[in-house]
């Protein structure tokens, strides 16, 4: 070959080049914006436009080009024109809608996919139905499905004119916002907060405060239209928390700002939602007061408060209690694992992981595999542990003692390819490997930090819109800051 | 970033849609910005470099969000619903977009995709048989008709540009060394000359009068032989494939990687060890890279050649059979295809036998499904 000549190679290099400078600059404008001057040759030269067009056609703008659209000059108003009109050249289906389909009597609305993962979701139970929530995103149910015939809380959650239109047999409606998609949604959040949040880690000594939580779900579902059927399940939270809610009463007047106006909202509905339900319970003539105080303004309400400092928490649970330390010179640690929190009820076992250990010991001349779970901040009496080995299996039980969840399987050595599967009893699996465990775990605690660091973070003093379903709930705000 | 308590009605009317004229969405546009510009203000002093530059990522995601959001509903139905400019749900659009950037962060410590579980069933069979179709002849001059061009051309050539820029200024493998770097630059900028060019200077260029001993003349001021000039544009061209494999083919259809910081990493991650990833997946992404080829408008791993360099080169690692091989970059795709950014969930990629799961088409064969 001489010297002169273009191979292949090079002439197909060249051709992948070309005008390589050009589209490089281009590139870095749709993902950063452009001058006002390149913006406004791009609007006015048609030709140019459709060199856009073309690389738009496979580059999403980024969100450099979004920025500067929303700047406040010459040069936001030109690549917002400029923004405009290429998405147009993008078109985004309308994915507001959901989409109905009837099968055997029941109805079943969806409007999006639901992550695939079994710890996304929050359940509210209704009459003849169920609307599913995903802790992802509060604007609607991505699920709701009920039986027979339309029933009258469709409305609330999805506004008069979808449940007409749904009552009419279409096949799909607009997602709107029922009068009471506000309050469920939020009651969703925090049920899902109660399944899932692990309860307190090392790096938070004091544990989750679930009463707290329990009281503020009394009060969202005492809140909730009595068509949802949730308000019938404020008595069920609200049950056993009156004197959390005097101690609270006297725990908030520290309190400033937005968070003690959100506690200040949740003191008011939860004292009226249980001096309802509960009207004979020993403390609620006080709690009425308190909730009589309340309406009449905060003067009277803190001097009310006062007096319940003595029914503030003195009992809080002990500081985690130091787990998983083997016995050395008496056992042999064979594996640890951690607990899938699919099979144990919330904050039963460790917020930690690993949180079980299986080890051979010779116990009071037993030799077995003794599985030990560390406890959570609510133990519950007993679990289980099913231990897989070979092909077989046995389930041992693991009552709750002062070292945390313990049970022995006897057996003379260990056996091979051991592996141990902690549950509640009776829930005998499916078991999952520690990958999908670890996913699960690593789902929730995503949501949970995420809500720490941005929702926590908020220090103006104007308060939190009361309406706002992702406001913190005030087990998170005790959780995220220990002092208040 | 200012918060208040509006009153039920106040409500309805922030959330109720309204008429709005461009300017008026321009505002509302701006608003976010200036809640965006906040946020990124606030987070500037939190002294974890980590936590903070997943706020900044969230915060500009949470705009980002809005923004489209508010143009989305515009252009359906010429409406606004000023609520959603509004601080409380930019807050928790803040929120969502942390979650989210989290949530793939601690998932990709999980690993779960190098769980057999994980992998497909195979049920695929290879095409046969693995002839060796080698390199297309390019014609520069001849137009790719726009309705073959899945892929821009400047898409094309701002990627082989910024994986040759790339490549050039890395200091660990894969590199180019200088001599390598000038001669990819010769060669844009020996394209700039011919851009300019009549219709008779390029036939002239064709008859390669105008270029006479361009190879000789680099080769001399290089200080190395033509030899060597011969052999650098064939592994400069190998690059540039790879770089759209990398960055295009295994990217979401409409988030290449573009940006230098990306393209770094995602070699690191396919030429360094690292604890994410095995050796076998790595050595055939490596491989697959150069064997990417242009036919009927999209780039694919030419599946024949794949296999010929992997069995020339890798003979101590490969698996027994085709398929195996195959199976095996399949699935080094998918492991590498979630380090992506901007990567859809499930991955959508044009992956290497064109599967179902991982092609947006719906996929030319049968795949592993």
């Amino acid at each position: 070959m001489d010297s002169y000549e273009f191979s292949d190679s090079d002439l197909e290099l060249v051709r992948l080049l070309r005008e390589s400078a050009a589209a490089d600059e281009l590139v870095s404008e749709v993902r950063g914006g452009f001058s006002p001057e390149r913006a406004a040759l791009f609007l006015e030269s048609p030709e140019k436009f459709a060199e856009l067009a073309d690389l738009v056609s496979n580059l999403a703008p980024g969100a450099g080009w979004f920025l500067a659209a929303a700047t406040r000059s010459e040069r936001g108003r030109l690549n917002l024109r400029l923004l405009d009109r290429v998405l147009r050249l993008r078109p985004t289906p309308d994915d507001h809608r959901f989409r109905i389909e009837r099968r055997n009597g029941t109805t079943r609305l969806t409007v999006k996919t639901s992550p695939d993962e079994p710890a996304s979701g929050a359940e509210i139970r209704l009459p003849a139905g169920r609307a599913i929530w995903s802790s992802t995103d509060l604007d609607a149910p991505p699920e709701i499905e009920f039986s027979g015939q339309t029933p009258v809380w469709l409305a609330g959650l999805i506004g008069e004119a979808s449940a007409e239109a749904v009552a009419s047999g279409a096949d799909a409606v607009d997602v709107d916002e029922g009068p009471e998609i506000s309050v469920l949604s939020r009651y969703a959040l925090g049920l899902w907060l109660h399944r899932w949040h692990p309860g307190g880690t090392s790096e938070q000594a004091s544990p989750f405060d679930e009463s707290l939580l329990r009281v503020e779900l009394g009060a969202l579902a005492s809140q909730a239209a009595p068509s949802s059927g949730a308000s019938d399940q404020a008595a069920e939270w609200l049950n056993g928390t009156g004197l959390h809610i005097l101690a609270l009463a006297d725990r908030i007047q520290s309190w400033t700002g937005w968070r003690r106006v959100l506690a200040d909202s949740v003191l008011t509905a939860a004292s009226r939602a249980y001096a309802a339900a509960f009207p004979r319970a020993p403390e609620t003539e006080m709690i009425r007061a308190l909730s009589q105080a309340l309406e009449r303004g905060d003067a009277e309400a803190a001097e009310l408060a006062d007096e319940f400092a003595e029914f503030a928490t003195q009992d809080l649970p002990e500081p985690k209690q130091a787990m998983l330390a083997g016995q050395p010179g008496q056992s042999r640690v064979s594996g640890v694992t951690t607990v899938d929190p699919l099979l144990v009820p919330p904050r039963s076992v460790s917020a930690l992981a690993p949180n079980v250990i299986w080890e051979l010991v010779d116990q009071d001349g037993v030799t077995g595999l003794q599985v030990t779970v560390a406890p959570g901040d609510t133990p519950v009496s007993c679990l289980e542990a099913t231990v897989m080995f070979d092909d077989q299996s046995q389930t041992i039980r693991l009552p709750h003692e002062a070292a945390g969840y313990r049970g022995i399987l006897e057996t003379p050595a260990e056996p091979p390819d051991t592996e141990v599967y902690v549950h509640d009893l009776g829930v005998p699996g499916p078991f999952r490997g520690p990958e999908a465990v670890q996913a699960t775990r690593a789902w929730i605690e995503a949501l949970l930090e995420a809500r720490r660091d941005v929702l926590g973070s908020v220090e103006v003093d104007d308060g939190l819109a009361l309406v706002d379903p992702e406001r913190p709930f005030l087990a998170e705000l005790v959780d995220w800051r220990a002092w208040l | 970033m200012q918060f208040r308590i509006y009153s039920p009605a106040e409500m309805d009317e922030l959330k109720r849609e309204r008429d709005a004229s461009f300017e008026e969405l321009g505002e509302f546009i701006a608003m976010v910005g200036d809640h965006c510009s906040a946020e990124l203000r606030r987070v500037k002093h939190i002294e974890s470099t980590r936590s903070r530059e997943e706020l900044e990522m969230a915060a500009t995601r949470a705009a980002v969000h809005m923004i489209r959001a508010l143009i989305k509903t515009w252009h359906l139905r010429g409406t606004v619903r000023p609520w959603d400019a509004y601080p409380q749900p930019y807050r928790t659009a803040v929120r969502h977009a942390l979650t989210d950037i989290r949530r793939e962060q601690k998932r990709l410590r999980t690993r779960e995709w190098l769980t057999d579980e994980a992998l497909p069933p195979r049920r695929f069979q290879p095409p046969e048989p693995f002839d060796d179709a080698g390199l297309e002849t390019v014609d520069y001059y001849k137009p790719i008709p726009a309705s073959l061009a899945r892929l821009s051309p400047p898409l094309l050539a701002a990627v082989a540009a910024r994986t040759l820029r790339v490549l050039a200024e890395r200091n660990k493998r894969p590199k180019l060394d200088e001599n390598q770097a000038i001669v990819a630059r010769f060669l844009q900028e020996m394209e700039l000359s011919i851009v300019a060019m009549t219709p008779d200077d390029i036939k002239r260029a064709e008859s390669f009068e105008v270029v006479s001993d361009w190879r000789q003349e680099l080769a001399a001021s290089l200080g190395i032989t033509i030899k060597r000039i011969y052999e650098i544009t064939p592994l400069i061209l190998a690059y540039v494939r790879i770089g759209y494999y990398l960055f295009i083919v295994l990217a979401p259809a409409d988030e290449p990687v573009v940006d230098s910081a990306s393209m770094n990493r995602l070699l690191d991650f396919v030429y360094l060890r690292g604890p994410d990833i095995d050796t076998t997946s790595r050595q055939l992404l490596q491989k697959a890279g150069p064997a990417l080829t242009h036919e009927r408008g999209t780039w694919q791993v030419d599946i024949s050649a794949f296999i010929r360099d992997v069995r020339a080169d890798l003979r101590k690692v490969v698996c027994s059979s085709d398929v195996d091989i195959l199976f095996t970059l399949h699935s080094a795709e998918e492991v590498y295809a979630r380090q992506v950014p901007m990567h859809t969930d499930p991955l959508m990629y044009q992956c290497v036998v064109r599967c179902k799961t991982h092609t947006l088409d719906g996929g030319s064969q049968d795949g592993f499904l």
